[in-house]
């Protein structure tokens, strides 16, 4: 009888369509990167040196920028995990009230870019002239308010409220998946409900918490717009201004490049911590064997969360909107609230004059939307290969799906325009690039929330359809992606909002008729006009809270905000 | 099709040039309009001007369509450097308002050769900074003294630079970073040329607030958190049309001139759109728009209106600086300047 052949496997064919996509989409700018961080300085690439890796980490202020940022990662990323995770738990777990109140607010300073939310915060609580420092004196009677928005508790906080999203969906699309039956069992045994919590919940959904602390570092050591605004008056310098600064003059795109590396390897640290805080422990919390998930009886606690919760979207959202609103809609800001200050004019200008802008809130959706599709669709196969075991060099793999967060957007841009702008591929200008630069930019996103996803779905329902017969096809469509479909919609809309509020890769890369709303807003910051700059903010949410609704009745009630 | 008529069209314009150096204007407009829509990289001023100024361009000429790309000065000059290294043309015009870049495209004889007829009618003031037959400057921005009008009685305004480093204004300061902001860097290279470095060792005293630009100088000063700014008067003349609390002062020792300078590549692939261009970004009309704009034209017949009703040639301006001066203090300046500002 001759051997059977070796039936055609669709992992092993997924694996190289995947490896290729993410060698071209990763490897490819990287290397580019890696390339520029070793050319002599000057266009005519007369050969490859080290010197700009001396010169990189040769002066002091340089090396602090990276001490610096490293203790505001670990401290902004923290502090995300403090504020999200008892609202993720009030929400998702327990009978706290105003639920949908607190993911509208939650969903509204995620969509708000953290530019904006630092130059809102500046004026609420700059030292001398801050609305909550007069504010403050006024009650008080004292000189000074107590709050400073330029030190490193401010810089901290203003990077930290913006990022409690990341944090906030991770942590509540992993608490919802959590079924009641090992909680329960914990009860029965004696335990009380903090002990459950603390003891069962919380362990349960160690990876999502883990990746959101990873995101919310990378993002805190990498953003570019908050750094510019608090840091640098602040006298800190991070990694974000320095490598700025050597975008500026005299330009030294090569030092740039290699100041950017030490982050790569970085990157790949946290994915080894990461490896080794969650080694052969078991987190899987969905056994698809139903159990109701009944929602923990708080009693008068609840309205102690609830207030917390209200307490610090009032941070992220209502406090800075209000000073917004304050802006836009008057014909000089600084004359503060009056009737003959009140005007549209800004709106108007926005609107009519510049044509602009139609154009740049059509691309900035369109390219979203491409962008989350493609991320998605890349981190939900990948990781779902790499947690089931299907494919060989899965940490590699995790890596590069990984890799590109930690490169500023403004550098990895550079290795796009490097890689894609000549021949053969030509995309110069191009929405495709600025779609792959965003696909490749939050690729990490949306990579750890769906292996996260992915870790916590118990394996045995897949092999039960395996067994039954059904291919690894039947098997995601009719298994995994049903029951992810949270989840799914969870990582489309991180990656959909996170591209849409991304300024420094757009600024780099757009082209005449691809400019998005982030470039249009960061030009308006330096032609002097706070006004425009305050509407053009609001008129940026209410679009994207709009599409997120349209998203809302596409995906049905799975969406973030879904109805109770 | 177009390729080839695209090319004939440039060899025949290729050699009237040749023929008569000052090319003419209807035969640069026959010739545009067989071309494709142009891209302009820009770096000089606000963001609406350069919209507004295609417009003019394209209601003066129907049928021409630039297309700008607007990005700070490093970024435009990196994405034009990667163009050039990956020889793939893309803009037939570069503006900015760092002269040093002029320096290296020269020298890496990347430009192409024209001399804008509009040439003739630029103001004495800035022809220094020509380099004949390849850049010209368009336009100038000023860098001057602003306080906030409510907190600061007219009279009681710091007057000129030096007044800054009265301990007076200590904790009141507002001004910009030179890593960030080409107007700051221009206005700390003059300032460091005519005062030295301790100038800025005796306004650190004073405690500033550095922010990243003039942008966020106006803002500072508009709000109250600080009182006296380093910034262009036309942010402030701006915002202070509107209502907000802010007016400018021109320094008794010298206002800072920033020019926009402009060139055309070796390269364009619309050469004759971008001669045009060239042509109208030093005429009148774009003269009218950056004087509407509170920029100053380049031109001698253009009325540049200052703050208070005041002429260019009323104030005292600061010695302008050869881009070459300027290339080699700035580096090691704002090594110094963030060592001095950060920590």
């Amino acid at each position: 009888m001759p051997r059977r052949r070796r039936a055609w496997d669709p992992a092993r064919a997924l694996f190289l369509a995947l490896a290729a996509i993410l060698a071209l989409l990763v490897i490819l700018p990287l290397a580019e990167l890696l390339l520029i961080s070793v050319q002599v300085p000057g266009r005519n690439g007369a050969g490859f040196t080290l010197a700009n890796y001396a010169q990189a980490f040769g002066r002091q202020r340089y090396l602090v920028g990276f001490e610096n940022s490293f203790i505001l990662g670990v401290s902004v990323a923290t502090f995300c995990l403090l504020l999200a995770v008892p609202m993720a738990w009030a929400v998702a777990r327990t009978n706290m009230p105003g639920k949908q109140l607190v993911r509208l607010m939650m969903l509204l300073t995620f969509i708000t870019p953290p530019f904006l939310g630092a130059t809102s915060w500046v004026l609420l609580a700059s030292p001398n002239a801050g609305w909550l420092n007069r504010l403050y004196a006024w009650i008080t009677g004292a000189a000074h308010g107590p709050f400073d928005i330029y030190s490193f508790p401010g810089l901290v906080f203003v990077i930290g409220i913006y990022s409690v999203p990341y944090s906030f969906v991770f942590a509540s699309a992993a608490l919802e998946l959590v079924s009641s039956e090992m909680e329960e069992a914990a009860n029965i045994l004696g335990a009380g409900r903090i002990t459950t919590t603390l003891r069962i919940t919380l362990p349960l959904i160690t990876p999502a918490l883990i990746g959101a602390w990873i995101i919310t570092f990378l993002e805190a050591i990498s953003i570019i717009g908050s750094s510019i605004i608090v840091a640098l008056p602040a006298r800190i310098n991070l990694v974000p201004l320095q490598l700025w600064q050597f975008f500026g003059y005299p330009l030294q795109v090569e030092v740039a490049a290699a100041y950017s590396m030490p982050l790569l390897l970085l990157t790949v640290a946290m994915f080894w911590l990461q490896q080794r805080l969650l080694h052969r422990k078991g987190y899987v919390s969905l056994t698809g064997k139903g159990g109701a998930r009944q929602p923990i009886d708080l009693g008068a606690a609840r309205w102690l969360l609830l207030a917390f919760s209200l307490f610090v979207v009032t941070l992220a959202v209502i406090l800075p909107y209000l000073v917004l609103c304050e802006a836009a809609f008057s014909t000089a800001w600084a004359r503060g609230f009056s009737q003959s200050n009140l005007t549209l004019e800004n709106f108007r200008q926005l609107l009519i004059r510049q044509t602009l802008l139609k154009q740049s809130i059509i691309n900035t959706f369109t390219y979203s939307a491409a962008a989350a599709t493609i991320a998605g669709g890349l981190a939900l196969a990948t990781g779902y290969l790499i947690e089931r075991r299907l494919v060989p060099l899965r940490g590699l793999l995790s890596t590069l799906c990984l890799a590109p967060f930690v490169i500023p957007g403004l550098v990895l841009a550079i290795g796009f325009y490097a890689a894609y702008a000549p021949p053969p591929l030509l995309l110069g200008g191009t929405a495709a690039i600025l779609i792959l630069a965003f696909t490749t930019r939050f690729l990490p996103i949306a990579f750890t929330s769906a292996t996260a996803a992915i870790r916590g779905l118990n394996p045995e329902m897949e092999d039960a359809v395996r067994i039954l017969g059904g291919g690894r096809f039947v098997v995601l469509g009719r298994v995994v992606a049903p029951i992810l479909k949270r989840n799914i919609a969870a990582v489309w809309l991180l990656v959909f909002i996170a591209s849409s509020r991304e300024v420094s890769s757009a600024l780099f890369l757009y082209g005449p008729a691809t400019r998005t709303m982030s470039v249009m807003f960061f030009d308006l910051t330096e032609g002097a006009q706070f006004e425009q700059l305050a509407a053009l903010g609001l008129i940026m949410a209410a679009t994207t809270m709009i599409f997120v609704a349209i998203g809302q009745a596409i995906a049905g009630r799975d969406f973030l905000l879904r109805r109770e | 099709m177009r390729p080839r008529l695209t090319l004939i069209v440039m060899a025949i314009a290729w050699i009237a040039w040749h023929a008569d150096a000052r090319a003419d204007t209807q035969a640069l407009y026959d010739a545009a309009r067989k071309e494709a829509p142009m891209t302009w990289y820009i770096s000089f001023y606000g963001a609406d001007i350069p919209a507004k100024t295609v417009a003019a361009f394209a209601a003066k000429y129907p049928g021409l369509t630039v297309n700008p790309i607007r990005m700070t000065s490093g970024a435009i000059f990196q994405r034009l450097n990667q163009d050039l290294r990956s020889h793939v043309a893309v803009a037939s015009v570069y503006t900015s308002s760092i002269g040093g870049q002029y320096d290296i495209l020269v020298h890496d004889g990347v430009l192409a050769e024209y001399t804008p007829e509009a040439a003739a009618a630029l103001s004495p003031n800035v022809t220094t900074a020509i380099v004949p037959g390849y850049v010209y400057p368009l336009g100038t921005g000023l860098m001057a003294l602003a306080y906030n009008t409510a907190k600061i009685k007219p009279a009681d305004a710091p007057k000129s630079w030096q007044d800054l480093l009265d301990p007076k204004w200590h904790g009141q300061i507002a001004i910009g970073d030179p890593s960030f902001s080409g107007f700051d860097a221009v206005w700390d290279v003059i300032m460091t040329k005519m005062y030295g470095w301790q100038y800025y060792e005796k306004l650190a005293k004073n405690n500033p607030l550095v922010q990243r630009s003039t942008f966020d100088t106006l803002t500072a000063l508009n709000a109250g958190e600080r009182t006296v700014g380093v910034m262009s008067d036309t942010q402030a003349v701006d915002s202070a049309a509107k209502g907000n609390p802010v007016a400018a002062v021109y320094p008794s020792d010298g206002t800072v001139m920033i020019l926009g300078m402009t060139a055309i590549l070796k390269d364009a692939p619309q050469p004759n759109t971008a001669r045009l261009f060239t042509e109208f970004l030093l005429g009148p009309e774009h003269g009218k728009i950056l004087v509407e704009n509170h920029y100053q034209s380049a031109r001698v017949d253009a009325t540049n209106e200052l703050a208070g009703g005041k002429r260019l040639s009323d104030i005292k301006l600061a010695p302008v600086m050869s881009s070459k001066d300027f290339v080699q203090a700035l580096p090691e300046l704002i090594e110094r300047w963030r060592d001095l500002f950060s920590h």
